[in-house]
């Protein structure tokens, strides 16, 4: 079986995809190194300055170097989606996994909670949240928790279901196995990869959520630089300095679009059907 | 279908209840006092007291619930603290400008889509299968508040050709619309490309062929109408998410709707409005998805019997 690593390699949306959320990754990890100012350092003379030597991605309207906002914005942003995956994917599948394996109540009162959380629509219950909770960053996270972990449980539960009944396992339970052995070495690595589908997509939903919230003025406080909240703040000058706008955006959008190729490159490695129709339709 | 429709009803009644507790809830989960923050940090202690008890904040909570849920009952979601009016009255003046602008972005998304999918999924994997499939990842991964300035920057500032914000006239809803609309048809078009994809594999497929029927009556008629039926609930849940992204939508083109009425409100700590607005988009978000499964019901009969 090839690894995963190399059929990345040779699907050319998951290499775009991992290669860049790796730079981004990269770019976050040195950003306080590859910054040539301080994210937060104001030079009033130069406000609104164009993209020049001197500022590679030009000055907002209190004279901060564009660039080294970015740059600390990707550090923002991928501690957001990575903290919102990996709690959210964490609660799901323990959830999921419980209330598929076990059923009953747990699973009748798991499933009425999950129906509620999906009656509101998209991040609306994360502003909501966030809108009495008050804005910070923790406090970003947990809202984006509260209403992330709902596709993975739903998504985990419908998986043990198929797989439970598998003869493997019916093995396993007459060997003697516990549950928790049952669920953890043999039912979890079975389902393990929709989640890792789910949870790359999931990466990208996080961060346009993040950049949303603050987008809204609900997500990171200032002085702390997030994408949203730049591109809030340049659409008052939209006509003088678009570079306001253009840069934070195109930002986001790469790093939105990296882990939208990376999920869907998975997809397709990971799912039988998809790549046979894929070698069919290549033959 | 009488059965399936009760059904189907009597499922969404837990759910509606579960929103509205949820809903209820939210001003508890306020750090510190709800009325001190909604009065701000100089307010007279008189003014607090008459604040917290107008909302009846000074009641035991069981109490707080049961009065909400029989105010709502009768239709009374309390009184706005910014505009001093009923919160239903100001959602009910809101509302018709949102669900315009969700249909008409609907419109545009579905007129995209249709095309681009059913183009797609013709020869999987061609150039122009691939062309589509990465422009649709472009167009999900291209958030509103990056596209509307982008296209308010292009359409309204470089060219003059259209309003930047507001709903006085027909060209106002143009931008915001599309905006919106251009996301929808990303999602729509990758799931019609799927949908199609599978369908074409089917026997009744070759078999339409073999009988010698022209293409375009295999794809439209057959193939196509088949792969239409999970759209139809992609559009239901697509739809709540084009209520959540009127949020943003409409706080870049100043539109006068439901989304840019909650940011209002959560920026002026209005929590009864907050706590409205939340809820009317919520229960329509319920509401069509209920619509959506009741049309499933009766585009494909296994579903109802199942």
């Amino acid at each position: 079986m090839t690894p995963l690593w190399k059929e990345i390699g040779q699907n050319r949306l998951a290499l775009f995809g991992a290669t860049v959320a790796l730079a981004m990754t990269l770019a976050a990890l040195l950003a306080p190194v590859l910054s040539p100012f301080e994210f937060d350092r104001q030079t009033l003379v130069q406000r609104l300055e164009p993209p020049s030597r001197g500022h590679w991605f030009g000055t907002d309207e209190l004279g901060r170097d564009i660039l080294s906002r970015v740059l600390h914005g990707t550090q923002i942003s991928l501690l957001v989606g990575f903290s919102v995956v990996v709690a959210s994917s964490c609660l799901g599948m323990l959830a999921g996994s419980l209330a598929g394996y076990y059923g009953g109540w747990f699973d009748e009162v798991l499933m009425r909670v999950v129906d509620v959380l999906l009656a509101f629509p998209g991040i609306l219950l994360a502003i909501a949240l966030v809108a009495f909770w008050g804005p910070g960053l923790e406090k970003l996270i947990l809202a984006l928790v509260a209403v992330g972990w709902v596709g993975y449980a739903r998504l985990v539960r419908g998986q043990i279901l198929k797989v439970k009944e598998l003869d493997f396992i019916r093995a396993a339970r007459s060997l003697g196995g516990t549950d928790a052995h049952i669920i953890v070495r043999h039912l979890i690595p079975n389902i393990i990869q929709p989640v890792l589908v789910q949870a790359s997509i999931g990466m990208a939903g996080a961060i346009l959520s993040e950049a949303s919230l603050s987008f809204l003025g609900l997500g990171v406080p200032p002085p702390l630089p997030s994408w949203g909240a730049m591109l809030n703040d340049g659409r008052g000058h939209l006509f003088d300095a678009p570079h306001l706008v253009f840069f934070p955006g195109l930002a986001t959008m790469l790093a939105v679009l990296s882990f939208n190729f990376l999920g869907d490159g998975l997809r397709e490695i990971l799912n039988p059907r998809l790549r046979f129709l894929a070698a069919k339709s290549a033959n | 279908m009488g059965p399936f429709l009760l059904r189907r009803l009597f499922l969404t009644l837990p759910v509606l209840f579960g929103v509205v507790t949820l809903v209820f809830s939210l001003i508890h989960l306020v750090p510190g006092d709800p009325v001190q923050i909604m009065l701000g940090e100089g307010a007279q202690a008189a003014d607090v007291e008459q604040l917290r008890h107008k909302l009846g904040l000074d009641q035991p909570v069981l109490t707080q619930y049961l009065r909400y849920l029989t105010d709502l009952f009768r239709g009374d979601l309390g009184i706005s603290f910014r505009f001093g009016e009923p919160v239903g009255a100001i959602i009910r003046s809101r509302y018709p400008a949102t669900v315009q602008l969700a249909l008409l972005s609907l419109l545009i998304g579905l007129t995209i889509a249709l095309p681009c999918g059913v183009l797609a999924a013709l020869r999987p994997r061609s150039w122009l299968d691939r062309l589509i499939t990465s422009v649709t990842l472009f167009g999900i991964s291209l958030p509103n508040f990056v596209s509307g300035p982008i296209a308010i920057l292009i359409f309204s500032i470089f060219l003059g050709w259209l309003p930047v914000s507001g709903r006085l006239g027909a060209a106002h809803y143009i931008l915001p619309a599309a905006t919106l609309g251009a996301s929808l048809s990303a999602i729509l078009t990758r799931m019609i490309r799927a949908g199609m994809i599978e369908e074409l594999q089917e026997d009744y497929v070759k078999t339409a062929r073999a009988k010698g029927l022209p293409e375009s009556q295999v794809l439209l008629r057959h193939a196509l109408r088949n792969s239409l039926i999970p759209v139809v609930t992609v559009i239901g849940l697509q739809f709540g998410t084009l209520l959540a992204g009127a949020i943003i939508t409409e706080t870049i083109f100043a539109w006068p709707g439901i989304g840019r009425l909650t940011v209002q409100a959560i920026n002026s700590r209005d929590y009864p409005l907050v706590q409205g607005c939340i809820l009317a988009i919520a229960f329509t978000y319920v509401t069509v998805n209920l619509l959506t499964d009741l049309a499933y019901g009766f585009l494909d009969p296994r579903i109802r019997y199942r």
